[in-house]
C-alpha cells in the first residue's frame, strides 16, 4: 500500500498520526471533487458492519412486547433499564448517544430486518450482506464498491476502517483503507476461544495462559510509559512488529492483542470499568477521526467500518454491554466529529443475522434471523420504526425460533442510496443489488 | 570407529533419536527395540532403519503427537493453503520471529526435538501473531470449514471443527485452525 501512496496521501497520513491514534492510512489520492452536483455532492454514507450476529432484541429491546421478557429470561433488558423509544421499543442502556439522537429524530431502528440469506452461517451471511447478492457466492465484489463505480470513481472516494478492506468495499474501485493500530479490539476474542480449545491440552493451555499474562503485563508497562492515547511509536517499539510485517509487507497484520475479553457477566471490577471507559474513549476517537477524514475537501464520502465480537453464545449480557458501549461511542464520535456535515450523513449499523428469540442454557443466544439495524443521520425524517414489527408471539417467530424478518436489508440500503446519495435507480437494481426487485426500496428516510 | 558403530549402545542411541523425531518425544520401547534390531542386523544401514520406521504402525497413529517446530509449523501453514513462501526472504524473518533463526541452531547438536522447547509461553503468543497475520492475508478467500478438513483430515476433532464453524470471520476461523492443538502437532 505504501508504494501506492500519493503525496496527498502522506499529508493525510501525517494528519492522522497527529490525532494520536497510532494509525496507518492509505488513501487513493483522487481529484478533489468540486461541488458540481449541488447539495447531493456533500452527501455522505457510513456503513458499520457488526460481525458475529448482533442481537437485535438487546440493541432495541421490545420491552413492550408481551412475550419478550419470558422468551429472554435472564438476558432480557428490563423496561426500567431500556431507554424508551415508543410504546414497544427501547434502546439498550449503553446506547446513550443513539438515544439522544433518536429523541431529536436523528436515529431510527429497523427492528426486524435481515439479509436474504437464511443459512445462519456467519461466513455466508456476511458475504450476502456485503456483496449485496441474492445468495452466497453470487458476486465477489462489495455493493459499496459497486456504488462507487456507479457514482463515478473519480468523484467519490471510499474509505474502510480496519487492517484490511471488508468485502463490502472490495472491487474494481480502489478504496482507501485506514487501520487503527490500537484501540480496536478485533482480536480480543481469539485468546478466549483458544483457551477453550486448550482445555483438554494441559501443555499448550498452561503455556498459552502464561504467555497471555506476560503479554498483558507488557501492555500495562507500555501504557504506563505512554499514557493513553498510545502514540504510533508504541507499535514499532514492540520487537514483534519487526518480523510480523515480514509476513506480508503490503498488508499490516493485526498488531494488538487486547487482554482476554473483559466485561463478561462477572461483576465488574474497578479495573474492568476503567478498561471499558478507555475502550469507549478509543472508539469515540475512531469515530471522530473518520469524521475528520470525511469532512476534508475531496475526502471520502462513503466509508465502511467493521466491528467484530457480536457472537454471544454465552455470557451475553456483559459482552453486549461492552460492545454496544463501544458502538455507541463510535457513533457519538462520528456525530460530533462531522459537525455541520452530520446533516449530510446517513449511518447504517447492520449485522449479518440476529439471534434466537429464546435465551439458551449458557446465558446467551444462538444464530438467528431477523435483527435490528440502526439508521442515523442529521437529515433523517422523523418517523417510527422502519418496517413492521412481527411481534414475538410464538406463531409469529420464524421457524419457531427467530425474529421474523419483515424487511430485506437490501431494501434499506437501496433507500439510502436512492434518496440520500442520489444513486441512479436503474443502476441500483442491476449493478449494485442485482436481482433485488423483490426487496422493496424503503422510502421516506430523508 | 568400527567398534563404536557396531556397539548395541550406538544402535540404541540412533534408534531412540529417530523414533523420537518421527514418532514421539517418548517413543514406544517396542519400536525402539525393533529399530535397534534393524540397525544391528543390517550393519547400521540408515536406509533400512528408515524403511523399518515407515513400516512401523506406531508411525501412522492418526493422533498427532509431535509438537511442530517453527519450521514445520510455518511450512505446514503455507501448505494448508496450497501455497509456498516466495523465497527464503519471506520465510526467514518468520522463522526468526518464531524462534528458529535459519541456519543458526543453538549448538552443534542442532535444534531441540522436544515439545518442551517449542511450546513455550512466548512462543505460542508469537505463533498466534503469525497465524493472525497469515489469516489476515489469505483467509478471506477461503472456506474455513473446508480448509479445516483438508488441513487436518482425520485429525480434525469435533471441538476444533466447531470452533472453526462458529468463528465470526474467516480470519478468526483460520487463526483458530492454525493455533489448534491438532495443527500445532504432527
Amino acid at each position: 500500500m505504501n508504494a501506492q501512496m500519493s503525496p496527498q496521501v502522506s499529508r493525510r497520513s501525517l494528519l492522522l498520526q497527529a490525532a494520536g491514534l497510532g494509525v496507518t492510512v492509505s488513501f487513493l489520492g483522487g481529484s478533489a471533487f468540486a461541488a458540481a452536483d449541488g447539495a447531493m455532492a456533500k452527501r455522505k454514507m457510513v456503513v458499520i458492519i457488526c460481525r458475529g450476529g448482533m442481537d437485535g432484541l438487546t440493541v432495541s429491546p421490545p420491552v413492550g412486547d408481551p412475550d419478550y421478557a419470558a422468551l429472554r429470561g435472564a438476558v432480557a433488558v428490563t423496561p426500567d433499564q431500556a431507554l424508551k423509544l415508543d410504546g414497544t421499543f427501547g434502546l439498550h442502556p449503553a446506547l446513550e448517544s443513539v438515544h439522544a439522537l433518536a429523541q431529536k429524530g436523528q436515529a431510527r431502528i429497523a427492528p426486524a430486518i435481515a439479509s436474504p440469506d437464511r443459512a445462519r452461517s456467519h461466513f455466508e451471511a456476511q458475504d450476502v450482506l456485503e456483496t449485496g447478492a441474492a445468495q452466497v457466492y453470487g458476486v465477489n465484489t462489495g455493493w459499496l464498491n459497486r456504488t462507487l463505480e456507479v457514482m463515478g470513481p473519480s468523484k467519490v472516494e471510499g474509505l474502510s476502517v480496519g487492517a484490511i478492506a471488508p468485502l463490502i468495499l472490495r472491487g474494481k474501485v480502489q478504496a482507501a483503507s485506514w487501520s487503527p493500530g490500537k484501540g480496536v479490539d478485533e482480536t480480543a476474542r481469539l485468546p478466549t476461544l483458544l483457551q477453550d480449545l486448550y482445555k483438554a491440552d494441559p501443555m499448550m493451555g498452561r503455556a498459552f495462559a502464561r504467555g497471555l499474562e506476560t503479554e498483558a503485563m507488557a501492555q500495562a508497562a507500555m501504557t504506563a510509559l505512554n499514557p493513553a492515547p498510545i502514540p504510533a511509536s508504541a507499535d514499532t517499539m514492540a520487537p514483534k512488529a519487526m518480523w510480523q510485517n515480514a509476513v506480508n509487507t503490503t498488508t499490516p497484520a493485526p498488531q494488538v492483542m487486547a487482554p482476554p475479553a473483559s466485561g463478561q457477566s462477572a461483576p465488574q471490577t474497578a479495573q474492568a470499568i476503567a478498561g471499558q471507559r478507555q475502550a469507549r474513549e478509543a472508539a469515540r476517537k475512531l469515530g471522530s477521526t473518520l469524521a475528520g477524514f470525511m469532512i476534508q475537501d475531496g475526502g471520502p464520502r462513503v466509508a465502511a467500518i467493521s466491528l467484530d465480537g457480536w457472537d454471544t453464545h454465552a455470557g451475553q449480557v456483559g459482552q453486549l454491554n461492552t460492545r454496544l458501549s463501544y458502538l455507541d461511542a463510535v457513533l457519538d464520535g462520528l456525530n460530533t466529529g462531522l459537525g455541520d456535515e452530520w446533516s449530510n450523513t446517513v449511518v447504517v449499523a447492520a449485522t449479518e443475522f440476529g439471534r434466537t428469540a429464546r435465551v439458551n442454557g449458557t446465558g446467551g443466544t444462538d444464530h438467528g434471523t431477523g435483527s435490528t439495524a440502526l439508521v442515523l443521520g442529521g437529515g433523517l425524517k422523523k418517523g417510527g420504526i422502519i418496517g413492521d414489527w412481527p411481534t414475538l408471539k410464538q406463531e409469529a417467530l420464524f421457524e419457531n425460533r427467530d425474529v421474523r424478518p419483515s424487511l430485506d436489508m437490501r431494501g434499506l440500503f437501496k433507500g439510502v442510496l436512492v434518496e440520500h446519495m442520489g444513486v441512479d435507480r436503474a443502476a441500483l437494481e442491476t449493478r449494485i443489488f442485482p436481482d433485488s426487485a423483490d426487496a422493496k426500496i424503503v422510502t421516506g428516510l430523508v | 570407529m568400527h567398534d563404536l558403530a557396531v556397539s548395541p549402545h550406538t544402535a540404541r542411541h540412533v534408534s531412540t533419536k529417530l523414533a523420537a523425531h518421527f514418532v514421539s518425544d517418548t517413543p514406544p520401547p517396542a519400536l525402539v527395540a525393533r529399530l535397534q534390531k534393524t540397525y544391528l542386523d543390517s550393519g547400521g544401514r540408515l536406509d533400512e532403519m528408515a524403511r523399518a520406521l515407515i513400516a512401523a504402525p506406531e508411525a501412522w497413529d492418526p493422533a498427532p503427537v509431535k509438537f511442530k517446530t517453527p519450521y514445520e509449523f510455518a511450512i505446514s501453514t503455507w501448505r494448508a493453503v496450497d501455497a509456498e513462501p516466495s523465497g527464503i526472504g519471506k520465510l526467514a524473518p518468520v522463522l526468526t520471529g518464531l524462534g528458529q533463526k535459519p541456519f543458526s541452531p543453538p549448538s552443534p547438536k542442532g535444534w531441540a526435538d522436544e515439545a518442551q522447547t517449542w511450546c513455550a509461553p512466548d512462543a505460542l503468543i508469537k505463533r498466534l501473531r503469525f497465524s493472525q497475520g497469515f489469516a489476515a492475508v489469505v483467509a478471506d478467500r477461503l472456506d474455513p470449514n473446508l480448509l479445516a478438513q483438508t488441513a487436518l483430515g482425520a485429525r480434525l476433532t469435533p471441538p476444533v471443527a466447531k470452533a472453526v464453524a462458529r468463528a465470526e470471520t474467516r480470519r478468526e476461523a483460520m487463526a483458530l485452525l492454525l493455533m489448534s492443538p491438532e495443527f500445532q502437532r504432527r
